[in-house]
């Protein structure tokens, strides 16, 4: 009898050495798990493999597999994986969402296991919760600081100052769609929101901005040269998180404030559906929506965080569309994308008969 | 010995050739120009003149680590190549396998599909294998690209043999092996040396499937430049872009000091 007692108390004291390191692990359920995490690429995909990543490896003794891609390229490796799904949590634009949900490419975000969503302004979080933004930045056309007479709205774009000095964007990207939703507010005169509903009747103006548009441009980093060298005077619209790292720099370029409001360009976190590790998926977007990290991705990226509660220094503040109601100053419109993207296709098309003949 | 081209067509030609040369070179020549300039921006004309840029990509981890990454992968594609095109090669050219026809067409099929496609498929491959090692995947991809190079050139080799050597050999009592061994490896060293130099250039240069298989530890040098001009466009690129000139460089020198560029390339 004394002899079981002993060995009862061996096998105690074996179960609770084996314990101790998870009770002081906190998030030891994690320990040697591993995922894959598709981010974008630029200055936030190098933010997240150098800081954010080996933070949350560190906090829950686990591993991240990342990829830096564009929303379209995260999109293409999801629907090529959509019955072995090897990634977990796929960075996009807010555009993205809809299309990876109604093709069964993500899942809803657990509200229980992701605590942090209940702090995302209601306007981010998207298509019934399949999606929650992250990082906010400011679509507008951006300019040559050196230029006399700077484009003060978006109408300025179409003004005969800058007949062939405007770079437009290519219509592949998101921002081409945003200009067509200005151009159809200014033929029908409603606001932008209502506009975006009737973007066909924009074409007309989106021709009279021919004479102005003096190249299609496909990569920012090559049209910031262009600008900054005087070769054209202005171009876009485009995303702040583009623009000022270039600004910071001391590059002569500038974002502008248009008079009728700016676009959110809003990136957003999903859950892979059918991925391995949801639930190590589920704890990575809730790291990514804590206070701490939100203000320090923010102040690196100069991106407005998407979580109410976050206190950014005074350079980043005086920028960023930060907190909501400055957003709502800013008129910063985010377009009804799962009522666009069924007309992307036919977008594309007569941008290109507008543009290419 | 080449004879020396004179008279009104040399000149035609000789002009031609230095247009070509130009056409080529001007390019390289922009971006080695422009990664020694001053400015914040990777602007033409450079201005003024400092290494500074060459000085933080060579001590940023991240270069170092893709660099190696890069070189590893492109050494270990082309031994792979080399093992797997060298015995492809012969086999197919010297043995009258049934649907030896279709085998080639297969093994250099590669040459035909987009690179792009191939990555994706790739990746699809990868995930229904369960394989989550980037750095596997990418060693199979760049082999799968690499390996038609090394099989062609050394074809072409094994079709410029003179025949009738081998079979003195064998008339004189060699064994096959040492046919093989002294008689054709010899004269097929160039073609196996020029094919080795496209596996590793080729690898070394590779986007469109290191795009779709490499992963922010198992980052190629290619996919990291690209990750950097979508931060900033500054002079660093061209001194990242020139780094892998000279490393081309340097492989086509090596080429000619081991045998000879006019060999190699006159499969």
């Amino acid at each position: 009898m004394k002899k079981v007692l002993s060995t009862s108390r061996r096998r105690l004291l074996t179960a609770a050495g084996v314990a101790a390191p998870m009770f002081f692990i906190r998030d030891g359920w994690a320990a040697g798990k591993s995922m894959y995490v598709g981010t974008y690429t630029g200055v936030q995909g190098e933010y997240f493999r150098k800081q954010i990543v080996p933070k949350f490896q560190t906090k829950l003794n686990c591993k991240i597999f990342q990829t830096e891609n564009v929303t379209l390229g995260n999109i293409g490796i999801m629907r090529t994986q959509k019955s072995n799904p090897n990634y977990s949590v796929m960075f996009m634009d807010d555009v993205g969402v809809p299309i990876a949900k109604a093709e069964n490419l993500i899942q809803q975000l657990p509200k229980d296991k992701i605590p942090n969503l209940s702090k995302v302004f209601p306007n981010f979080i998207y298509n019934d919760t399949f999606g929650a933004a992250f990082a906010i930045s400011k679509v507008s056309p951006w300019y040559n600081s050196t230029i006399p007479k700077p484009p003060v709205s978006f109408a300025d774009l179409w003004h005969e100052r800058f007949r062939g000095r405007f770079m437009l964007i290519t219509p592949k990207q998101t921002q081409s769609v945003q200009l067509l939703a200005v151009a159809s507010s200014m033929a029908t005169g409603k606001p932008i929101l209502e506009a975006q509903y009737e973007l066909d009747k924009g074409w007309p103006k989106m021709m009279e901005l021919k004479p102005n548009v003096q190249t299609i441009y496909d990569n920012f980093a090559t049209a910031v040269i262009q600008v900054a060298q005087g070769q054209a005077d202005v171009g876009g619209p485009d995303f702040s998180k583009n623009i000022l790292p270039y600004v910071q720099k001391g590059t002569p370029v500038a974002q502008c404030d248009p008079t009728e409001g700016s676009f959110a360009g809003v990136n957003t976190m999903t859950l892979v559906k059918g991925a391995p590790e949801p639930d190590l998926g589920a704890a990575f977007i809730d790291f990514v929506l804590s206070t701490q990290v939100q203000k320090d991705l923010a102040e690196f990226t100069v991106a407005a965080p998407a979580v109410s509660g976050v206190d950014l220094d005074a350079k980043t503040a005086a920028i960023v569309p930060y907190p909501e109601s400055r957003m709502e100053e800013m008129k910063l419109y985010v377009l009804d994308w799962e009522k666009i993207n069924p007309q992307r296709s036919a977008i594309l098309d007569k941008f290109n008969q507008v543009f290419g003949s | 010995m080449a004879a020396r081209l004179s008279g009104g067509g040399g000149f035609v030609t000789y002009l031609l050739a230095a247009a070509v040369l130009i056409f080529v070179l001007a390019p390289l020549v922009v971006v080695v120009a422009v990664s020694f300039s001053t400015t914040p921006l990777a602007t033409f004309p450079p201005v003024g003149f400092t290494t500074s840029w060459y000085e933080g990509v060579l001590a940023s981890d991240d270069f170092q680590s893709a660099f190696i990454v890069s070189v590893t992968l492109a050494l270990s594609a082309t031994v792979a190549s080399f093992v797997l095109g060298v015995p492809a090669a012969y086999v197919l050219n010297r043995w009258n396998l049934p649907g030896s026809r279709a085998i080639e067409t297969l093994l250099l099929s590669p040459f035909i599909l987009p690179i792009l496609i191939t990555g994706l498929a790739l990746l699809q491959f990868m995930a229904l294998m369960k394989v989550r090692d980037a750095a596997l995947g990418l060693f199979i991809g760049h082999v799968l690209v690499t390996l038609p190079y090394l099989v062609r050139t050394v074809t072409a080799s094994l079709k410029q043999v003179d025949r009738s050597l081998e079979e003195a050999a064998l008339t004189l009592g060699a064994p096959p092996w040492k046919v093989f061994t002294k008689v054709t490896v010899p004269q097929i060293v160039p073609g196996i040396a020029a094919g080795c130099l496209f596996c590793f250039m080729v690898s070394f240069d590779e986007f469109p499937l290191s795009f779709w298989l490499s992963n922010a530890e198992t980052m190629p040098l290619p996919i990291f430049l690209q990750n950097s001009m979508t931060k900033i466009f500054d002079p660093s690129i061209a001194a990242i872009s020139s780094l892998m000139i000279l490393t081309a460089a340097v492989a086509v020198i090596g080429l000619e000091k081991l045998v000879g560029l006019r060999r190699a390339m006159s499969v």
